[in-house]
């Protein structure tokens, strides 16, 4: 072993600017949160302001939560802690300035973008694609900047917080560059490569699993660093951690259908998703487990330490929400419990809980750390803890009440379950508008408690010296011969063996009547020489594994491996066979100019936050809005708008079923036709002038992503429109509603009206050829 | 035979081959896990206490 010693000293500047960022921005989200949550309660709060409506600003909400504030407590946890662990400062301290200064300025083009409008229409997926290249770009520095820490470390083992790190670097990639797959039609607007079902499919493997590899795996990481070092015990069972790691990386991006229950989606993805989320449950128990019981011996500490607490409670509310999200993956709870505000009960328990109090707590620990200086009040950060409980309990407890509620409301049925015992929506939304106050009151308990963090923090840093870490270590070089090389990554018994069997499943389940055959004995032979190799030559296996301990490249190899094959496995079925011609029943009419023109302002307005399109094939939807919704109807819906949360009524079936008028008067006034409805007003589509000009481009897209449209010129587009837009104008001034032709609220009663007209398809026979 | 994914029953085989494939990956991490020794697990749950800086905690 060599002698020699060096003095390392880490970039902390680099943390306390992460850190500064998530209080800032957490306060900002927060208080998003509590306006938009407000606005459910009480309308006027919309102020009659395109960039202040709940359809605008929700969307700021979430991307805040996520992305800022989650965001920067994230890469302040992961830059602590990783330099630690592996004993290296930072690679590179000019990207690690890229990184953060490029992040913020992401989230400032965000909080600009999203109220004016400018949005994708996907959840958590709403930035513009100008921002999404941004994103990619800072996300790449983030990782070249961790990997090459990790290839310069002086540490040869990786700690099992750098396997979830490396984990979330590369599942979120993946990830996020699927699901932002989309054409411009100019520098503000782009529709998705995927459409109808695939959409919803790369939305929701997206959706989970930013919950997953985003809001779960690093904190999961941060988790296995800070708690041990707050409790001063180390943690519990680390064999406990590797297998947790591992099922928690491979079973949790197959969750993702789960958000798609009992819709249309194909009953096999369904399945999948369900069980999966089920098996879920163990590992993420496992973490939760191994979280509480590292603080063994250490809980009289909790009466006084204000961090302990927030861990505990924490790591408590991961517990709790990870058993619900399972429970509520099963199809019949989902049955009751979807687009309710059980979900939203469910998301903030751990988002508030699980995130919130981990980064409260990484905040505590850190900041005297960070600056030289004891905490200014440690009664202060005591408030925040009670305060912030008691608002998570006030939240959950009212958005429990409230979804569970709504759900049996909406789906009760008199005579023989024959009609519905609330037929009017606007009956459950009355009936749940005291826990709607509750859920503000909690959230805003919740948001008092981090701005007590907030002058916390800025009372401790005054005046005070900030100070860098730094150890001395010495030098191994030997134990980087001990690495896995790129062969070895590849050309070893598991993964050879893994790989022989998938080949030769693929070929049994795709291939014709002979590959079948061939397919079946490769892969029974596989499994046999498998067995047999390993009974044989176990310790190669070992030996192998505990080699790939130390070698950060393999290990990501494999990482993705894990992640990418739930993937795969889901959605490249449903992009090769999601055509018109394999569409069975009915199949989607394109939208004619003005309806697009319509659809995206629908888009635009953040509609699909309250309003779902998607009937789903339970009794009670099909009473209320109509036959249950098909594939093929929503076939060239890009974005897909099957919506997630019914705050108003579904829209899959609203064409037809009110006329031109009574969309008019709606949109100005949504009380004037359903009285009690706290749905905003939307004066400017009286004023604004329907885009026109843009629909050629945007139909040339939509040919590009094989939408049927013929081809048309500007004049052509101009001349459909200007046919349909008089026709909606003479209805409406039919019944003494007066408008211009050229005025958005034309195009949307266009697209409103639309909604629910499909094609009949001549029913045809499976065939054995794809 | 991707027609047949989407549209038949028989297509139920799957949930229960992913199954399978999750429960194989699941049991030999485990078996891996705790064939670790107690030397590895004890100097590994040590490793976030190794870092002695030289500030203020």
């Amino acid at each position: 072993m060599s002698d020699r010693k060096i003095t390392i000293t880490y970039n902390d500047r680099i943390v306390r600017q992460f850190l500064l960022a998530t209080v800032l921005w957490g306060v900002v989200g927060m208080l998003v949160g509590v306006l938009v949550a407000s606005q459910l309660n009480f309308w006027r709060l919309n102020f009659d302001i395109p960039w202040l409506t709940f359809g605008r600003l929700r969307p700021l909400h979430t991307n805040a939560v996520i992305f800022a504030f989650v965001g920067n407590m994230m890469f302040a946890g992961i830059y602590y802690s990783t330099q630690r662990l592996v004993k290296a400062r930072l690679a590179s301290d000019f990207l690690s300035s890229l990184h953060f200064w490029g992040w913020q300025a992401i989230i400032v083009a965000a909080a600009i973008t999203l109220p004016l409008g400018f949005s994708r229409g996907k959840e958590y997926a709403e930035l513009i694609w100008p921002i999404n290249i941004a994103v990619a770009l800072i996300w790449v520095v983030f990782a070249v900047n961790f990997f090459w820490t990790l290839a310069r470390r002086n540490e040869p083992t990786l700690y099992v917080a750098i396997w979830f790190y490396i984990a979330t670097i590369i599942t979120v990639a993946m990830l996020y560059i699927v699901n932002h797959l989309s054409i411009p039609t100019s520098l503000l607007h782009s529709y998705p490569v995927f459409g109808g079902v695939q959409d919803a499919l790369v939305q929701w493997w997206y959706g989970h699993n930013a919950v997953a590899f985003f809001l779960t795996t690093p904190i999961l990481g941060i988790m296995y660093y800070f708690l041990p070092k707050a409790a001063e015990r180390p943690v519990y069972s680390y064999q406990l951690s590797v297998i947790h790691f591992w099922s928690l990386v491979f079973i949790y991006i197959w969750a993702g259908p789960h958000h798609l229950l009992n819709t249309a989606l194909p009953n096999w993805l369904q399945a999948l998703g369900m069980t999966f989320s089920l098996m879920l449950w163990a590992p993420s128990w496992g973490g939760m487990l191994n979280g509480l019981l590292t603080l063994r011996g250490a809980w009289h500490k909790l009466r006084t330490d204000p961090v302990l607490k927030f861990f505990a409670a924490a790591v408590t509310f991961y517990g709790m929400a990870t058993f619900e999200g399972p429970l509520l993956s099963i199809k019949s709870v989902n049955a009751l419990a979807h687009y309710s505000d059980w979900i939203i009960g469910h998301v903030h328990a751990g988002a508030l809980g699980w995130n919130g109090f981990m980064a409260a707590g990484m905040i505590y620990w850190m900041l005297p750390r960070l600056w030289n200086k004891p905490l200014y009040s440690t009664a202060l950060a005591n408030l925040h803890f009670w305060l912030g409980t008691v608002g998570i309990l006030l939240y959950v407890a009212a958005m429990w009440t409230s979804g569970i509620t709504q759900g049996l409301m909406l789906n009760a049925t008199t005579d023989g379950g024959t009609v519905l015992a609330y037929p009017n929506f606007l009956d459950t939304l009355n009936t749940i508008r005291p826990l709607m106050l509750m859920r503000v009151i909690g959230g805003t308990l919740y948001l008092t408690g981090f701005l007590l963090l907030a002058y916390n923090l800025y009372r401790t840093i005054s005046g005070a010296q900030t100070v860098d870490g730094r150890i001395e270590v010495f030098v191994d070089d030997s134990a980087k011969t001990s690495r896995v090389g790129t062969v070895g990554t590849f050309l070893n018994p598991p993964v050879v063996f893994s790989a022989l069997g998938i080949v030769f499943a693929c070929v049994w389940m795709f291939g014709g009547p002979a590959l079948q055959i061939v397919g079946l004995i490769g892969g029974a032979i596989s499994v046999i020489f498998a067995v047999a190799h390993f009974a044989t030559r176990g310790t190669r296996w070992s030996g192998w594994y505990e080699r790939l301990l130390v070698s950060a490249a393999p290990f990501t190899v494999l990482t993705f491996v894990a992640v990418a094959a739930g993937g795969l496995i889901q959605i490249v079925p449903t992009v090769v066979i999601n055509k018109a011609q394999n569409m069975e029943e009915r199949v989607a009419i394109p939208y004619s100019p003005l309806e697009l023109a319509g659809r995206d302002i629908f888009v635009r307005e953040g509609c699909y936050n309250c309003h779902s399109q998607m009937i789903r094939t339970i009794v009670p939807d099909v009473l209320r809005y109509g036959d249950y919704s098909r594939l093929g109807e929503s076939l060239y819906d890009h974005p897909f708008q099957w919506g997630s949360r019914r705050t108003g009524p579904d829209l899959a079936r609203v064409g037809g079923k009110y006329n031109a008028a009574w969309h008019f008067v709606h949109m100005a006034d949504p009380r004037a036709t359903s009285p009690g409805s706290n749905m905003p007003n939307y004066p400017w589509l009286f004023t604004n002038r329907t885009d026109v000009a843009a629909l050629y481009g945007k139909i040339n897209v939509m040919r590009l992503l094989s939408v049927p449209y013929p081809a048309m010129s500007p004049a052509a587009v101009m001349a459909d429109v200007e046919a349909q837009s008089k026709l909606i104008v003479e209805e409406l001034k039919a019944t003494q509603q007066l408008t211009e032709g050229d005025r958005e609220i034309v195009a949307l009663i266009a697209y409103l009206q639309r909604l629910g007209k499909f094609e009949k398809v001549v029913k045809t026979t499976a065939s054995a050829t794809p | 035979m991707f027609r047949r994914i989407l549209f038949d029953h028989w297509v139920a085989i799957f949930p229960l081959i992913s199954f399978v494939v999750t429960a194989t990956v699941y049991f030999a991490i485990t078996r891996q896990a705790l064939r670790m020794t107690p030397e590895q697990t004890k100097r590994l749950s040590r490793m976030p206490f190794e870092d002695k800086d030289h500030d203020a905690s």
